[in-house]
């Protein structure tokens, strides 16, 4: 009965394939997850060399410096140095691992949370959907923000408080989703026979109904990706992000004065590649909104 | 069509706003602060920006003369210094007669008018720091000195305070009397007297507004209360009330160089307005200064490079271009619109070790450590990464610019010196770092913050010591220091009063947490040495007993620095009579503007 | 009509009792103890216990739970220690400005993005299509922070220091016409960062109903294209334009403490944030519960509103 699923899903991916802006945000994605991986595989800008020391302060982007290890060797900084004489490009490239860590972990925590409790809600219905829909209104009725910077407020600063706060907050979109879906699906036929052959609650759940959810779970997830990363960024601003490792959002928090002092490379550069990042999502979700939606698929 | 209507409103309102300020003819002063108020109640005062507004909407008895340095204070609502007693116990305080609050509805009795300032004013103002209800900020500057005054408190705590009580050690003699006597001799009590906080304010007042007296003044200073966009923007008015009080006659010849002592003798204030702006955030701050909207300003560290020529640069080590006496130069778009004043602060920046830590405390291995440490960091590249260079680190505890600081003490840990760091730390018994769990930092979330701990956490691995930081907002920090949970903490105390006993307190036993005494440093000899110089004033005598502390506080090194800041003020050309100083906050009763023309 | 509007508000009920228990667990179990702030620097754990006391923090979590949900009904919701003034003026106070700087924004930017989401509608799959949502796209991808900063610096402070018109810097006034100046460049800054979401969102709607039945007949009758997008199709998705404006101004409110902030708007959200920087969860808590009662009663409205347009809705 899952045949249904795993052929739309081929058609789906077809259409994909075809969106050249979809593909195109997928590249870019690709490329930065790889680098992602790489960074977290130490095989490049590891934690130590993204703060350590590799020249003066506040060397100009494509400057000489002379570096710290040696000082008679001349080397050219590409995107500059900050204030501590860390080379800038080396913390960009930490905080793509740092995007990915936390968009992955929050996007996936909140993706399966949804789903999970999406999926219990509208099968089960009774006192357990009232419930869950009583605490997804509570949640939706206050803006995502303030819940955000409240949860990490009282979790406290880092990147527990961060994933934490963006996770509590997040669920609650897809779910809803999931549930409306869930609720159409479990009257569909293929669902009524596996009832009908005495299959198990939890065995249509995840082996029926789950698989029928796939558009929803690609977006979400994309959808929760890019909404961690630019949150990180607020909240690093607002002093509750992520410490002791560079980011995106404390690179652009530390340095905001710099800018307007002239020395524009560190905020700059962060800047850009978030909008990058965010922007190949972007593209991504957009082509896989149209590619998955079963509506728009045939 | 109606786009082009949207622009013409859109030009006219930007128009409208850029001639804002007061009615024709009015002196406004308006200049901005880099952080918020809370409270403009003299028993709230908590930051150095409450302080700035209760400064000029509250009088005190003894005042800062505005030019003199070293400071000296001068009476203001007394009419003369006090009378001490031979034991250096009891101060008796003459009051200026005739001098009326402003009218507010809060004096009942007079219709709204603002009855006479008498002595009972200032013993009630104390009693409202005594009393526990009232969650005074202030408390602690008397606490301890005046033993009715804790008595009241103690009793307070059993039933509701009596505001009545007359106790003998604080009370009017007549209405323009003032006595109290001291615990035991304490110079600097004149200090405390000047503070905003011990402005005397008529209690029905406070009582009439209840909580909300902190939104408003009823005070003898020269400027009133006019509106308050909290957290955005304070407005003062001119106290038609304000006493009789004229511009200082002396000053240092600087002063008379830069032209600060033109208005000599003239009455006091000279705005009829001050308007307050308050940032919590830099960038609109300088931003508004530089496009002109302010009477003064202060640098931000960030652009300290492109207000002063640098002459060159070597690694970080910024070498200033510096004119004859020393001082900086301002870049030529800078020099042409401002002059500048550097403002030495008495700051003590520390990076302190909870001396009872297991760890970290004692004067065993924990000492060692600390020596250890202090060797690996380099403080003076801190100061070159993260202030321009150009704060003043200093050994020990008791900061330049006070009586009793000597420039000749050398530090005995001063880092970097990685082989004597790496040879105490093995002595300690942790070669290498090995057997060493990695410690904990507590400090602030603020980024420069917590930039400035990640430079000292790398220096330190560089022997291999692994420091964790913890960055925290206020409220928890305090609460970990209060507890005694943090193993060390990169903190800053800012100076009371311009003694050096303000700071010494800070490694005297008894002050441990809950007190002031962060790193919690109990050693019997610092005790007593501190205990013994507690009655003298400052002098020689009291100089070689600090400078003993000192010693004794090098060795133990229950906190490393120490650096004291530098504030570099820009002041247009317009703006006259400025001089720039944190220890006191009524700057604005001095500062004429040029375009008021001449004062009367 | 009254027993639906009757009903809908009843039903917000259940979803506020919601909210304050998130709300309550998130600050008296989880959060940290604001005692030590208040106290300032030399507090004694006498005045520490005190201090509990008085604040009730040494009661059972029902117990506090009650007494904040009974401030809140009656609106006594109790002294600010950092802000030193009673919170339900401080939030009175803080609407007005924050109106001031998201409303004009609302109106703005929904209105562009109506049109722009017509537009492409009605020529989907053409170059303009493509440019709009291409623009829009970009525009979602910057960060509010950045957008923020540079507007500030270069729409602000450049000009000024050409004595060039321009905006203020900062600051603001009370009262209508004062300020004016002030708001301009905020409202800007928020209805660009919410444009490139709006429109792709109105596009998506308007697509769906050109897609319609209707619409197709309309135009092979020969209507014209203003007639088909803004009597037809305009007429039809009025609902969920309806439910998303509504909805999103308390939204926005909450969401412009960082622009509040950095231009010294003393609104909502700059009141929220420095309690949230002193710790002052009193504050924090009031205007989360606040706020939430702004949303919830909007949404009531929107589906009030949704049902007064089209009678339909009452049904579902």
């Amino acid at each position: 009965m899952t045949g249904r699923g795993e052929s739309l899903i081929r058609k789906s991916l077809r259409k994909f394939r075809r969106d050249r802006f979809g593909m195109a945000g997928l590249a870019v994605v690709a490329v930065f997850g790889l680098v992602a991986a790489g960074v977290k595989l130490g095989l490049f800008c590891t934690l130590d060399q993204a703060t350590t020391a590799v020249g003066p302060q506040f060397v100009r982007p494509g400057e000489y410096y002379s570096t710290i290890k040696d000082p008679g060797v001349r080397a050219r900084s590409l995107l500059g140095t900050d204030i501590q004489g860390r080379d800038v490009l080396t913390k960009l490239v930490y905080s793509i691992k740092q995007a990915f860590a936390i968009g992955l972990i929050v996007s996936v925590c909140a993706v399966l949370i949804g789903v999970v409790l999406g999926c219990i809600s509208a099968y089960f219905g009774g006192w357990v959907d009232a419930l869950l829909l009583w605490v997804y209104t509570a949640i939706n009725s206050v803006p995502f923000i303030l819940w955000i910077v409240s949860i990490s407020y009282a979790f406290g600063r880092g990147f527990l408080g961060v994933v934490v706060a963006l996770t509590c907050t997040f669920w609650v979109g897809i779910y809803f989703n999931v549930r409306a879906e869930v609720m159409r699906l479990k009257e569909m036929e293929f669902v009524l026979a596996s009832e009908s052959f005495g299959a198990s609650k939890w065995r249509i759940i995840f082996g029926d109904i789950a698989p029928n959810l796939t558009h929803l779970i690609f977006v979400f997830l994309s959808l929760d990706f890019i909404a961690a990363v630019k949150n990180e960024v607020i909240l690093s601003f607002l002093g509750l992000g992520i410490a002791g490792e560079p980011s995106w959002g404390v690179m652009i928090a530390n340095a905001r004065l710099d800018l307007a002092a002239g020395k524009w490379w560190e905020v700059t550069g962060a800047t850009v590649l978030l909008f990058v990042l965010v922007m190949a999502f972007n593209m991504l979700t957009d082509a896989l909104q149209d590619a998955f939606d079963p509506k728009k698929v045939g | 069509m109606k786009t082009k209507t949207l622009i013409v409103i859109a030009a006219a309102a930007l128009a409208a706003c850029s001639k804002s300020g007061g009615k024709p003819g009015e002196k406004v002063l308006v200049y901005g602060a880099v952080a918020v108020s809370g409270s403009a109640d003299p028993n709230m005062v908590a930051s150095v920006y409450d302080a700035d507004l209760v400064g000029l909407t509250y009088d005190t008895l003894y005042e800062y003369e505005y030019l003199a340095r070293p400071f000296k204070l001068k009476p203001a609502l007394a009419a003369a210094m006090p009378e001490v007693s031979k034991d250096r116990r009891t101060y008796t305080i003459k009051l200026k007669p005739g001098i009326f609050y402003p009218d507010d509805a809060c004096f009942k009795e007079t219709g709204g008018k603002g009855r006479e300032f008498e002595a009972k004013d200032f013993v009630h103002a104390m009693y409202r720091k005594a009393d526990p209800k009232t969650k005074s900020q202030t408390w602690w500057t008397i606490e301890g000195l005046i033993e009715g005054l804790n008595g009241l408190r103690t009793q307070a705590a059993a039933k509701p305070f009596d505001y009545d009580t007359v106790i003998d050690d604080l009370k009017a003699l007549d209405r323009h009397t003032l006595q109290f006597r001291l615990k035991r001799p304490f110079p600097q009590i004149m200090w405390v007297l000047a503070k905003e906080s011990m402005a005397p304010h008529p209690l029905e007042c406070a009582r009439h507004y209840g909580e909300d007296f902190a939104n408003h003044t009823v005070g003898l200073g020269p400027f009133k209360l006019d509106e308050w966009q909290k957290n955005a923007r304070y407005t003062l008015v001119r106290n038609e009330k304000y006493r009789e009080d004229y511009y200082p006659t002396e000053g240092e010849p600087a002063d008379q160089a830069a032209g600060r002592l033109a208005d000599a003798g003239k009455r006091i204030p000279f705005a009829d307005k001050v308007v307050v702006h308050e940032f919590s955030q830099m960038q609109p701050y300088w931003l508004q200064f530089r496009s002109g909207k302010f009477a003064f300003g202060r640098v931000p560290g960030e652009f300290t490079e492109e207000v002063f020529k640098l002459k060159s640069k070597e690694g970080n080590k910024k070498i200033w271009e510096r004119d004859a006496k020393g001082e900086r130069i301002l870049n030529p778009d800078y020099a042409a619109k401002y002059a500048y004043y550097p403002l030495f602060l008495l700051d003590f920046i520390y990076r302190g070790f909870n001396f009872e830590d297991p760890i970290v405390g004692g004067r065993g291995k924990g000492k060692k450590l600390r020596q250890a440490l202090a060797l690996a960091h380099d403080i003076e590249a801190e100061n070159d990464l993260f202030y321009n260079g150009l704060n003043v680190i200093y050994a020990g505890i008791v900061p330049p610019g006070v009586q009793g600081f000597d420039p000749t003490v050398k530090h005995p840990y001063r880092g970097p010196d990685l082989e004597r760091a790496k040879k105490l730390l093995a002595e300690a018994g942790y070669p290498e770092g090995k057997g060493l769990p990695e410690l904990q930092e507590c400090g602030s979330e603020e980024g420069r913050t917590v930039e400035q701990s990640a430079f000292f956490i790398k220096n330190a691995e560089r022997i291999g010591v692994k420091i964790r930081y913890e960055a925290m907002r206020f409220a928890e920090l305090s609460k970990k220091l209060k507890e005694k949970r943090c193993q060390i903490m990169g903190l800053a105390w800012g100076g009371d009063w311009p003694d050096a006993q303000n700071f010494v307190q800070l490694a005297y036993g008894p002050n441990k947490s809950p007190g002031s005494n962060n790193f919690n440093y109990d050693v019997p000899e610092v005790n007593a040495l501190y205990e013994q110089a507690l009655p003298l004033p400052p002098s020689k005598e009291r100089d070689v007993i600090y400078q003993k502390i000192n010693a004794i506080i090098l060795e133990d090194q229950p906190f490393h620095g120490a650096m004291a800041r530098t504030r570099d003020y820009l002041i247009p050309p317009g703006t006259l009579n400025f001089k720039p100083e944190e220890m006191l906050s009524n700057h604005a009763k001095y500062i004429r503007l040029a375009e008021w023309g001449d004062a009367k | 009509m009254l027993t639906y509007i009757l009903r809908r508000l009843a039903g917000t009920l259940p979803t506020l009792l919601g909210v304050s228990i998130l709300v309550f667990v998130i600050f008296n179990v989880v959060g940290d103890d604001p005692v030590y702030l208040y106290l300032g620097k030399n507090a004694t754990a006498a005045d520490v216990e005190s201090m509990r006391r008085e604040l009730g923090l040494d009661k059972p979590l029902v117990v506090q739970y009650l007494t904040s949900m009974k401030q809140l009904v009656t609106f006594d919701l109790g002294f600010s220690m950092s802000a030193r003034e009673p919170i339900s003026r401080m939030f009175l106070q803080g609407v007005g400005p924050s109106v001031a700087v998201t409303l004009p924004a609302l109106v703005l930017y929904s209105g562009v993005s109506i049109v722009l989401g017509l537009a492409c509608a009605y020529w989907r799959g053409t170059l303009l299509d493509k440019l709009i949502v291409g623009g829009a796209t970009v525009g979602m991808a910057l960060s509010y922070v950045a957008v923020m900063i540079f507007a500030q610096y270069f729409l602000a402070f450049v000009p000024s220091q050409h004595g060039w018109v321009s905006f203020p810097i900062s600051g603001y006034e009370r009262g209508f016409p004062d300020c004016l100046p002030y708001i301009l460049l905020p409202n800007l800054i928020s209805a660009f960062v919410a444009l490139g979401y709006d429109t792709r969102f109105f596009r998506a709607v308007a697509v769906e109903e050109m897609n319609k039945e209707y619409v197709r007949t309309a135009k092979a009758y020969g209507a014209g294209t203003r007639k088909i997008l803004f009597k037809h199709v305009l007429k039809n998705i009025l609902i969920p334009i309806i439910a998303r404006v509504v909805v999103a101004l308390p939204l926005m409110i909450a969401g412009s403490f960082l622009l509040e902030s950095f231009f010294v708007i003393p609104g909502l959200g700059y009141k929220l944030l420095h309690a949230i920087d002193s710790a002052d969860y009193p504050v924090i808590r009031a205007f989360t519960m606040l706020i939430a009662l702004l949303v919830v009663v909007a949404n009531a409205l929107a589906d009030i509103l949704n049902s007064l347009v089209d009678p339909r809705v009452k049904l579902s």
